[in-house]
C-alpha cells in the first residue's frame, strides 16, 4: 500500500513539474504574442502611411505632367512659327530631353518580373537564390545590348546618373528603395530582346535548382515607361561636369 | 470510505491531466499564431521613410516647374522672351544626356589581364558599376561615354561597348568625373574591389589594374546618332 502510495506521489510530482513547465511556457508565449499584436498594430500604421503616400505620389505626378504639358504648350505659343531658329531650339531641346529619360515613353516592350526564392531560408538556401543588384544590373546590360530604348525597374526610369546597388535586404535604385518582386519594363525590339532572354545562360540556371529564383516575363504592346521621377535633381547629377569648350583630339 | 480514497486520488490526478491538456492546447494555438519578425517592421518603416523623401523630392521639382511656367508668363506679358532660357536648358539636358564632352579632376582606372587571358565583361560591369554608386557623374570605357542604355557585353574575342568592339586581350582604361572631396575615399573602396577581384582568380589568370586620381579626366561626348540614342521605337505617351 506504501508502495503503491509512493508510485502515485512521483507520479503526481512528475505531472506537477511538467504541467509547471508548460505553464511556465505557455506565460512565455503569450508575452511574446503581445509582443507580435504591438507589431501587427505597427505594420498596419506603417501600411497606411505607405499607402497614403503612393496616392500622394500619384497626386503629385499627375499635377508634374500636367505642368509640364503646360510649359511646353505656353513655349510653342510664345515663339512665332516664322521664328525658326528658336522652334529647332525648342524641337531640340524636346529630343534631348526624350533621349535623357525625362519623357514618358510608349512602345512595343517586355515587362520582366525577377523575386527571390520562394520561402528563401538563409539556413538552408545559397545566397544567389536572393535578388541582388548585379542580378539586375546584368538585365538591364543583356536588354541594352539587344537594342532597348528605355528601361525602368520598380516604375523609376534608369537614366545616365541611375545607381543601382544593394543597401542590406533591399535594392536602391535612383535612391528609392525597392523590395522584390522587381518589375523591369522595356521598351526595344521584342523578338530580339526575347530571344536574348531566352537564350541567357545566367538566369536559365539562376532559375534551376537549387537556386529557384522566380523569373518570367510578358511581351506587352503599348507599353507606357514613365520619365525619370526627379529631374530636379539634375543639377547635382552633373555639379561636376565642366562642358569641354577647347576641341578633343 | 475506500471507494472515496480512490476518487480523492485519482479526482486529483484527474484534475491535473485537465488542466494540463488545456495548458498544452492553448501552447499549440499560441505557438501557430502568425508572428511577424522585426525585419518585416523595419523593412517597412524604411520604405515609408523613403517613400515621403522622394515626394518632398518631387514636390520640390513641381515647386521649381511651377516657378517656371509663371516666369514664362510674366515674360510673355512683357512681350520680353529671353530665349537664352531654353538654350540654357538644352545645354543642361546635353551635358546630363551624355551628349557634351565633359571635364573635370577624377579617376582613371587602367585595366587588363596577365599573360594571355581575356578580360571579363563581368570585371568592367563591376567597376563601373562601384564608380556609379560612388557618386561618379560621368564614366567613359575606353574613351565610350556610359549611358543608360550603353553595353558592355562580350564576345569570344571581344568587348562591345556602345556598339564598338574593343578586344578582350588588351588593356581597358575607364575614366570617371567624381567629387573631388570623395576621390580620395572612392580610389580605397576601387582597391578592396580589385583585391576582392584578384581573389577570386588563380595566379596565372590575374587582373592587373592600376588605380589613379587625375587633376584633369575628360570625358568625351556620344554623337546623337549613337546606336545607343536611337529611340525610334519609343512614341510619345500623349501621341494617341
Amino acid at each position: 500500500m506504501t508502495h503503491k502510495y509512493r508510485l502515485l506521489q512521483i507520479s503526481i510530482s512528475l505531472i506537477l513539474i511538467i504541467s509547471g513547465f508548460i505553464l511556465a511556457r505557455h506565460f512565455i508565449l503569450v508575452r511574446a504574442e503581445l509582443d507580435n499584436t504591438v507589431n501587427i498594430a505597427e505594420i498596419q500604421k506603417a501600411q497606411q502611411e505607405l499607402t497614403e503616400l503612393e496616392n500622394e505620389r500619384d497626386k503629385i505626378e499627375l499635377e508634374y505632367q500636367i505642368m509640364r504639358k503646360e510649359l511646353s504648350d505656353l513655349w510653342h505659343e510664345v515663339i512665332a512659327d516664322d521664328e525658326t531658329q528658336e522652334v529647332d531650339i525648342l524641337n531640340s531641346l524636346e529630343d534631348t530631353r526624350k533621349k535623357a529619360g525625362l519623357t514618358d515613353v510608349k512602345g512595343h516592350g517586355l515587362v520582366l518580373t525577377i523575386n527571390d526564392k520562394e520561402g528563401y531560408d538563409p539556413y538552408e538556401d545559397p545566397i544567389e537564390s536572393l535578388i541582388h543588384d548585379q542580378n539586375i544590373i546584368y538585365l538591364i546590360d543583356l536588354l541594352a545590348d539587344n537594342g532597348a530604348q528605355a528601361i525602368s525597374v520598380n516604375d523609376l526610369r534608369v537614366v545616365n546618373s541611375s545607381k543601382i546597388f544593394c543597401i542590406g535586404t533591399t535594392i536602391l535604385c535612383n535612391k528609392q528603395r525597392m523590395s522584390p518582386p522587381y518589375i523591369i519594363k522595356v521598351i526595344g525590339p521584342q523578338e530580339q530582346m526575347k530571344i536574348a532572354l531566352d537564350a541567357d545562360p545566367v538566369y536559365s540556371k539562376l532559375q534551376e535548382a537549387p537556386y529557384l529564383v522566380r523569373f518570367s516575363y510578358q511581351m506587352i504592346p503599348d507599353l507606357i515607361i514613365k520619365a525619370y521621377e526627379t529631374p530636379g535633381t539634375i543639377e547635382k547629377d552633373i555639379e561636376f561636369l565642366n562642358p569641354v569648350t577647347e576641341s578633343i583630339n | 470510505m475506500r471507494i472515496k480514497n480512490l476518487i480523492g486520488k485519482y479526482g486529483v490526478v484527474t484534475i491535473i491531466a485537465i488542466i494540463l491538456g488545456i495548458a498544452l492546447a492553448l501552447q499549440i494555438k499560441t505557438t501557430n499564431v502568425s508572428a511577424y519578425e522585426s525585419r518585416d517592421i523595419i523593412e517597412l518603416q524604411n520604405n515609408v521613410r523613403s517613400y515621403a523623401e522622394k515626394n518632398a523630392e518631387l514636390n520640390e521639382r513641381n515647386a521649381s516647374l511651377y516657378e517656371e511656367i509663371e516666369k514664362l508668363r510674366e515674360d510673355q506679358a512683357k512681350g520680353d522672351i529671353y530665349y537664352e532660357d531654353i538654350l540654357q536648358e538644352k545645354e543642361k539636358m546635353a551635358i546630363f544626356a551624355g551628349l557634351t564632352a565633359v571635364q573635370n579632376s577624377g579617376i582613371v582606372i587602367n585595366m587588363g589581364m596577365t599573360g594571355q587571358s581575356m578580360i571579363s565583361d563581368s570585371y568592367l560591369r563591376l567597376i563601373v558599376n562601384e564608380l556609379n554608386t560612388l557618386g561618379a557623374q560621368a564614366i567613359s570605357i575606353n574613351d565610350q561615354r556610359k549611358v543608360a542604355t550603353t553595353e558592355i557585353r562580350a564576345t569570344s574575342e571581344n568587348i562591345i561597348i556602345n556598339g564598338v568592339g574593343y578586344p578582350r586581350n588588351e588593356d581597358f582604361v575607364i575614366k570617371a568625373i567624381i567629387n573631388p572631396d570623395q576621390q580620395a575615399s572612392a580610389i580605397i573602396t576601387l582597391e578592396t574591389l580589385k583585391k576582392s577581384i584578384q581573389d577570386r582568380e588563380d595566379a596565372d589568370h590575374q587582373l592587373d589594374m592600376s588605380i589613379a586620381a587625375e587633376d584633369k579626366v575628360i570625358i568625351p561626348a556620344l554623337s546623337e546618332d549613337s546606336i545607343v540614342y536611337k529611340t525610334d521605337l519609343l512614341r510619345p505617351v500623349d501621341d494617341d
